[in-house]
């Protein structure tokens, strides 16, 4: 045996600067895929509950491809094989911008999206059919009463499983290291083949997620808190 | 200000209202009677298209109001609705439920709806309440916020769809009193009620409903006190 457990080890020096910037661009990949995933799961919810049945079908079908086809195959997708399909100028400008970065988020962003229109479509159809006839009478189109009424409850009804989807999305930020995304996994693994010390690199890593992870949880528990509906 | 010609309106097989015909004038209040099912719920629902109807026309102003040319959206700023549930936006304050429409829809600064709105606010004797969330208000401080959001939007006629039907019997009289007030103050009116009172005192005109149909029309005084139709004196003889 023999083995001296030395977090000190991994914590110096460029080491440190790899965590950081692994932390941060951890950070910054959950930000702006979140970001994305939320916009674009409110527009597809907006879409799939349009009186028209093909749009349904066809939010169905992305639902269905993000929630069966494994993320790290998204990814590598979007990665390997959606650049080619770009016109040669925009993939030049692509991969001289961090294609890693802006494909990883757009992948994880994407099958985000798919999750929380499925959360927010159940959130809706809580919401009793009279609110959206009170918003209707006040004289508001469709579109205004879903955005100034029945989303802004559906949202606050959703928060909970919200939190959940943004803890999952926080953690799988660690595939994109697949494609070379230079996230808290991809710098702890380098650390790791720098300094042989394993334990201490990934100890590091699994406190920073941990942490992460509850400030996530207390954050999101305090919107809860403070954004729920009262309704009685 | 309101005709109804000859509508009629199917739930699938069963038919709600069967040709009915009759006309609200401005100013005017009416107030539409008739035992659960008989269509006077439907009936008003069908003049901003919250139902949309098989046969006959609402004309709003001399336009149909399933017309082509039609903004509903427009017509629906100039008819408030009154709700039986209220219908509050429980995410929103009282104000906020208020303003929403001002905001929104008529691009009004948010300095001039927050004034706007503790005017209707006072008017209905809920000043002291404007930024309370519906949760936190009794059921007729409720409806009173709901009746003030749509005179917010400057109605030029109000529907009132069963206003005191979800009230505590000791909060129905607050309600009333507020409806009473917009009616002297020249509102024209649509109620559909089961209160006889109201209907007696206030209204200028009574609809009897029956299966669909106006069965009786006419002034308060005539057609309560001396009811020719067998159904509205067993009507009313239920609620004395």
């Amino acid at each position: 045996m023999g083995y001296v457990f030395d977090p000190a080890a991994v914590l110096t020096g460029q080491y440190l600067d790899w965590f950081i910037w692994g932390v941060a661009t951890t950070i910054a990949l959950t930000v702006a895929a979140w970001l994305l995933g939320m916009t674009l799961g409110i527009i597809l919810t907006l879409v799939r509950t349009l009186p028209f049945r093909p749009l349904e079908w066809v939010v169905a079908g992305y639902v269905e491809y993000h929630r069966n086809v494994p993320l790290l195959v998204q990814i590598l997708v979007w990665y390997f094989g959606v650049p080619q399909l770009l016109p040669r100028a925009i993939r030049m400008w692509v991969n001289g911008h961090h294609s890693e970065f802006l494909l990883a988020m757009v992948a994880l962003g994407l099958a985000k999206a798919a999750y929380i229109t499925e959360d927010l479509r159940s959130g809706i159809r809580s919401i009793p059919k009279t609110q959206y006839e009170a918003a209707r009478s006040i004289g508001f189109n469709y579109l205004q009463a879903m955005s100034y009424v029945i989303l802004p409850q559906a949202l606050r009804i959703v928060i909970p499983p919200l939190i959940n989807q943004t803890l999952l999305l926080f953690k799988n930020t660690s595939l994109a290291m697949a494609i070379g995304v230079g996230e808290l996994t991809y710098r702890t693994r380098e650390v790791d083949s720098y300094t042989f010390k394993t334990f201490e690199a990934f100890a590091v890593a699994t406190i920073i997620y941990l942490s992460i992870s509850f400030a996530i949880m207390a954050l999101g528990a305090f919107a809860d808190r403070r954004l729920k509906l009262e309704l009685r | 200000m309101i005709r109804f010609e000859a509508v009629e309106k199917w739930f699938g097989q069963h038919q709600v209202l069967a040709g009915v015909t009759g006309e609200v004038k401005r100013g005017e209040v009416v107030t539409l009677l008739g035992s659960s099912g008989s269509g006077k719920s439907t009936l008003i629902r069908t003049v901003t298209r919250l139902e949309d109807i098989q046969g006959g026309q609402v004309l709003f102003e001399g336009v149909d109001v399933a017309g082509r040319g039609v903004d509903i959206n427009r017509l629906r700023q100039r008819v408030g609705f009154v709700f039986q549930a209220f219908n509050l936006f429980p995410h929103l304050t009282v104000l906020g439920n208020i303003t929403l429409g001002l905001k929104r829809l008529r691009k009004m600064p948010k300095a001039a709806a927050r004034a706007r709105a503790m005017t209707e606010l006072d008017r209905v004797g809920l000043a002291d309440k404007a930024d309370a969330l519906p949760s936190r208000l009794s059921g007729g401080q409720r409806q009173r916020a709901a009746i003030a959001r749509a005179l917010a939007m400057d109605p030029d006629v109000m529907l009132f769809d069963e206003p005191t039907s979800a009230l505590d019997p000791e909060m129905v009289g607050e309600v009333l009193r507020v409806m009473k007030s917009l009616a002297q103050n020249g509102m024209t009116m649509v109620v559909v009620t089961h209160e006889i009172g109201f209907a007696r005192e206030v209204a200028d005109t009574v609809w009897f409903l029956d299966k669909g149909q106006i069965v009786e029309s006419g002034p308060p005084a005539e057609v309560l006190d001396d009811p020719s139709h067998a159904r509205l004196r067993s009507f009313l003889s239920r609620r004395r």
